[in-house]
């Protein structure tokens, strides 16, 4: 896959992961009032040092009553811009510096791991834009994608090998028990992923596919097979823990697995 | 390319040794707000006893002769978020999301008291005042404009049981709050 194709794809896929995001924002912005849960008065006694002036622009633009609709809006023009290729060197930067923000708002995630993910595509896509414009414009797609490329199997690598490490996970016993608590949970009484067989198969098919990622890099044909169960895998996530985000985010990142592979063997 | 592969193979091996050895956990407020450009990807690793939520309240009776009086406690609720799924909703999910956001809360007020030193007041923990926010939240289904409720929450550390997961192999009362107004 060509660098110019792997960015475009990233850019169209990151922009629409944004979207609905920013859609969801909207939607729960009655729980960040003061007197609500996420309310920023709050969330503010914990904020790191910062100066006085800084503060106050946090002030205005995490109020739900003033900046923070307009930071909101803001954020989804900037992913359509992203969509349809429309000055994104300008929303590239924007969507980064919107990200980090939200981050605050949130005490460093709303989300968890798509928080993580969704900075780590911006964050490449901005290393990208800077070297372009520098004198090592020849490095700015694959310093770019190998940022996005690299945190992404590690993403896999880890995941899988700290699994392995757990005599749970090697028994299949840790699956049912996650799967029990998630959100839309707990499993029936005859599912099944309650049988001790199915279990630990598909406990090891998840330990092997995630611990062995770095092997996708071997050619297109096999990154493309990684990729597709990768899309499976982060839809069954979803299916089983409500996690929509994390699929649109690690579905971004995707095609830097596709420009990689072949490229290193 | 025989450089990149030196380099990612270095790395991985570097990854690798790193799961299999203790390494120091960086605290301070500056790496938890920004701990999303540093990313430990260790996803659905943690078993064992997990943090839940308990909220119980009473509602105030009319005013009698002798001032305000409540009625009894009412049973122990579970804040923990269940929801129907739907296919839909891998496109747009706030109420999920939103209620996960509430879950790590939870977490992160547990934490926050194991990092507590011995004798310091639970309550002055920001974390502990956005779970009640939560706490008070999940009670405003029973909120009438009529009745007034004081409520309670309880930090639980549970296990479940195998294949029972409405049952606890283990449970722990971790932190009891003082009783508020809803």
């Amino acid at each position: 896959m060509s660098a110019d194709l792997a960015l475009r794809l990233i850019q169209c896929l990151l922009g629409w992961s944004i979207l609905l995001q920013t859609l969801e924002y909207f939607k729960i912005r009655h729980s960040f009032d003061n007197q609500s849960v996420w309310g920023w008065s709050l969330l503010r006694k914990e904020m790191p040092s910062l100066p006085r002036v800084v503060l106050g622009f946090l002030d205005f633009f995490f109020d739900p009553k003033r900046g923070l609709n307009a930071l909101l809006m803001l954020r989804l023009v900037a992913s359509l811009s992203l969509m349809s290729a429309w000055e994104v060197g300008l929303f590239i930067p924007c969507l980064f510096v919107l990200q980090v923000l939200l981050l605050f708002r949130f005490r460093g995630a709303f989300n968890g791991g798509s928080d993580f993910m969704t900075l780590v595509v911006l964050s490449g896509l901005v290393i990208h834009l800077v070297l372009a414009s520098s004198p090592w414009f020849v490095y700015a797609a694959p310093a770019g994608l190998g940022y996005i490329g690299i945190q992404l199997l590690s993403s896999y690598f880890v995941s899988g090998w700290v699994k392995l490490r757990r005599a749970e996970w090697r028994g299949g016993q840790a699956m049912i028990i996650f799967l029990d608590a998630g959100v839309y949970g707990p499993l029936s009484e005859n599912s099944v992923f309650r049988r001790p067989k199915v279990a630990m198969l598909c406990s090891w098919s998840f330990i092997i596919w995630e611990g062995l990622s770095p092997i996708s890099l071997l050619g297109l044909d096999v990154a493309l097979a990684y990729a597709s169960i990768a899309c499976v895998f982060h839809f069954l996530v979803f299916w089983f823990f409500g996690l929509n985000r994390f699929f649109w985010a690690w579905l971004a990142a995707l095609p830097s697995l596709l420009y990689w592979s072949g490229r290193i063997f | 390319m025989k450089l990149t592969l030196v380099f990612l193979t270095i790395y991985f091996l570097f990854l690798w040794f790193g799961m299999r050895t203790k390494t120091t956990e960086l605290t301070g407020r500056w790496w938890f707000f920004l701990r999303a450009f540093f990313p430990n990807w260790k996803f659905f690793h943690a078993l064992g006893m997990a943090p839940r939520l308990y909220v119980h309240f009473k509602k105030g009776l009319p005013l009698g002769e002798d001032g305000p009086s409540w009625g009894e406690w009412s049973n122990w609720i579970l804040v923990y978020p269940r929801v129907q799924r739907h296919v839909l909703n891998v496109f747009h999910n706030p109420e999920v999301n939103l209620r996960l956001g509430y879950q790590n809360l939870v977490e992160h007020l547990v934490a926050d008291l194991n990092a507590l030193p011995e004798g310091a007041d639970a309550s002055e923990l920001v974390t502990y005042q956005l779970v009640v926010s939560l706490a008070r939240d999940a009670l405003s289904q029973y909120c009438s404009e009529h009745a007034e409720l004081i409520f309670q929450f309880e930090i639980r550390m549970e296990e479940p049981w195998l294949n029972h997961p409405s049952e606890c192999l283990r449970s722990e009362v971790m932190l009891v709050s003082r009783e508020m107004f809803a």
